[in-house]
């Protein structure tokens, strides 16, 4: 079998001086991604997605057990260069993210630390503002953008490092309902040439169609498989704090009143579904 | 307490190179005891809007009146009057304890011990919280979405007379999300406090809000009945805004059985709808 790009092998974590509590932020965590997979990760407040986030380019290394990159361990100083080139980050406050007082210094910042040539560099902040549609913006001061732009120049910056790996920390929670279908759009793009994409939400619609997902509770897994899967699982659903997308949901509540209708995760799936039942 | 913005406009930074129209000549009334929500696209001006009517700011033009009191600079409203949850919360725990963050305000208020314990109890509750296990955490140490939480009880232990919320779903989990909205519909039932609330997302608005308003580029485009905005798919994806899922779904069977079907705007409605296009099948 190939080397994963990410690889969890029995991996805890306790944050530094946290003397109140006992409890572990993440226990017990094996996972292994391949490269080119989509996964969304979901869970409730304090799940700990956060903090697996940050253990996954070494910002965080892990109190117990291995994270490895590429087949790199983070825990060997000497990896993390490499491993930073590898793993790109989006966190959950666009603002925190921001580094520069202009939108293409911004996207300018990281391809100069990894040390590129000007032209290159240059080359790299041009298409990544084309691709997501900030070319106009390049000389404003990103502090004053609305969160859209803000998210897209982070990601542009993101992404002109060319990652192999996207880690999204819920990144469309800002965002108005266009602007989180176009931000959405721009990572299944990403995604289909060829990113491995990690994609934290807490809007399920989101992550109702990903190939893969991962549900955390208490710092440990609760779930690894599809959506299809997950979703129906009311125990599960209870234990872990998520709610089925609303497709889902009312398919639900059709089959408690005796009607049988297919399950399905998306409102089109589910009047497909109604239709074919309605005519046979 | 009925608040009200007359011809409000703001222009931030005015008279430099970053001047920013954020709001333009808007009217609003906020009815005593009602539950108002206010929609638009990210940058429209939701928050300047909502920080205004608090009196947190003040607009460049306009007046802004609570109850029969105008409010300005020099004459802000009463400590306790107005709870205001800002977008990004978390920029606001400053205390040792999230008890003691919780408890800030009720301390300052001068109430007494039993009372402030009672509202903090209460508040850390109502946000989904369990005070035992959290109260003697430092802030700083929870997760985002766990430091909302905190930040809001923080609000809804001032037991204000007016409490305007600026996206306050954001970050929660869905199980928290649903509860939240549960717990201000009930208190605004139960104490008649007004509520002003900021959001785009449609379904939770729809369980929410007895008014809408939508703003749009600085300015008030619509104000109706919630039910009334809330099925107009036209006018909300002329804003950047969805109508909440159980409208699109009327709008999807309609489109799939040829026949016009009336959009529903709760789950239970749906079903009903549901059920009926399968006639015989149940
Ligand atoms: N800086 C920190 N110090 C101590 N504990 C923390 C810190 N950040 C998060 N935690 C705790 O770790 C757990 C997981 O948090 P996090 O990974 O941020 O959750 P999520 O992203 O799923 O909401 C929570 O119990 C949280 O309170
Ligand atoms: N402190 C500020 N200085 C300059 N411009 C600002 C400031 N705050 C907000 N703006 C601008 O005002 C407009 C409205 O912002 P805001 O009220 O935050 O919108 P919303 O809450 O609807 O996203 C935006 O264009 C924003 O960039
Ligand atoms: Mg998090
Ligand atoms: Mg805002």
């Amino acid at each position: 079998m190939s080397t994963p790009i990410i690889h969890l092998n029995n991996v805890g974590y306790r944050y530094p001086h946290f003397a109140e509590s006992e409890d572990l932020a993440l226990s017990g965590i094996d996972l292994r991604i391949e490269e080119g997979e989509f996964v969304g990760l979901v869970g409730a407040n304090g799940s700990g997605k956060s903090t697996l986030a940050r253990l996954l380019n070494g910002l965080l290394l892990p109190t117990a057990g291995e994270v490895r990159v590429g087949g790199l361990a983070t825990a060997d100083t000497a990896n993390l260069d490499n491993i930073r080139e590898t793993v790109g980050m989006v966190f959950q406050n666009p603002d925190s993210q921001i580094v520069a007082t202009s939108v293409e210094d911004d996207i300018a910042f990281g391809p100069e630390n990894l040390g590129l040539p000007a032209h290159e560099v240059e080359a790299r902040v041009e298409e990544a503002a084309r691709r997501f549609g900030i070319e106009r913006l390049r000389q404003s001061e990103p502090h004053w953008l609305s969160g859209g732009q803000k998210q897209r120049t982070v990601l542009a910056g993101v992404v002109a490092l060319r990652p192999r790996v996207l880690v999204l920390d819920e990144p469309t929670s800002m965002l108005d309902p266009r602007s989180q279908r176009r931000f959405r759009d721009f990572i299944d793009e990403l995604w289909r040439g060829g990113t491995t994409i990690i994609y934290i939400t807490q809007l399920m619609e989101e992550i109702a169609t990903a190939p893969r997902l991962v549900v955390m509770a208490g710092g440990s897994i609760a779930f690894d498989g599809v959506p299809a899967e997950f979703f129906p699982d009311r125990d599960l659903l209870d234990a872990t704090g998520m709610e089925p997308p609303l497709a889902a949901r009312l398919a639900a509540g059709l089959a408690a009143r005796g009607c049988q209708v297919r399950p399905a995760l998306t409102l089109p799936e589910l009047v497909a579904n109604v239709h074919a039942g309605s005519q046979t | 307490m009925r608040l009200e913005l007359e011809n409000v406009s703001m222009v931030y930074q005015s008279g430099t190179p970053f001047s920013a129209r954020a709001l333009e000549d808007v009217s609003l009334t906020v009815e005593p005891g009602e539950r108002l929500a206010v929609a638009g696209p990210v940058g429209s001006g939701k928050s300047t809007l909502l920080a205004i009517l608090a009196g947190v700011e003040t607009p460049t033009s306009g007046r802004v009146i609570h109850g029969t009191r105008e409010i300005s600079r020099r004459q802000t409203p009463p400590p306790g009057s107005i709870g205001l949850a800002f977008q990004s919360p978390e920029n606001c725990l400053f205390e040792k304890t999230v008890y003691s963050d919780v408890s800030f305000a009720p301390r300052r208020q001068g109430l007494d011990g039993q009372e402030v314990r009672r509202r903090v109890e209460n508040s850390l509750a109502a946000v989904g919280t369990d005070p035992a296990s959290i109260g003697q955490r430092s802030p700083f140490s929870l997760s985002i979405g766990e430091q909302r939480r905190v930040a809001l009880a923080g609000v809804l232990a001032m037991e204000p007379r007016a409490l305007l919320l600026d996206e306050p779903t954001a970050y929660l989990d869905p199980a928290a999300r649903r509860e939240l909205i549960m717990q201000l519909v009930e208190l605004n039932e139960q104490t008649g406090v007004t509520m002003v609330m900021v959001g785009h997302d449609m379904d939770e608005l729809a369980r929410f809000a007895g008014r809408l308003v939508i703003i749009d580029g600085g300015r008030k485009v619509a104000e109706g009945r919630a039910e009334s905005i809330l099925t107009d798919s036209a006018l909300l994806a002329g804003h950047s805004l969805d109508p909440p899922g159980t409208v699109e779904l009327c709008s999807l069977l309609s489109a799939a059985t040829g026949d016009q079907v009336a959009p529903a705007l709760s789950e239970e409605q749906a079903i009903e709808t549901l059920m009926q296009i399968m006639e015989g099948k149940c």
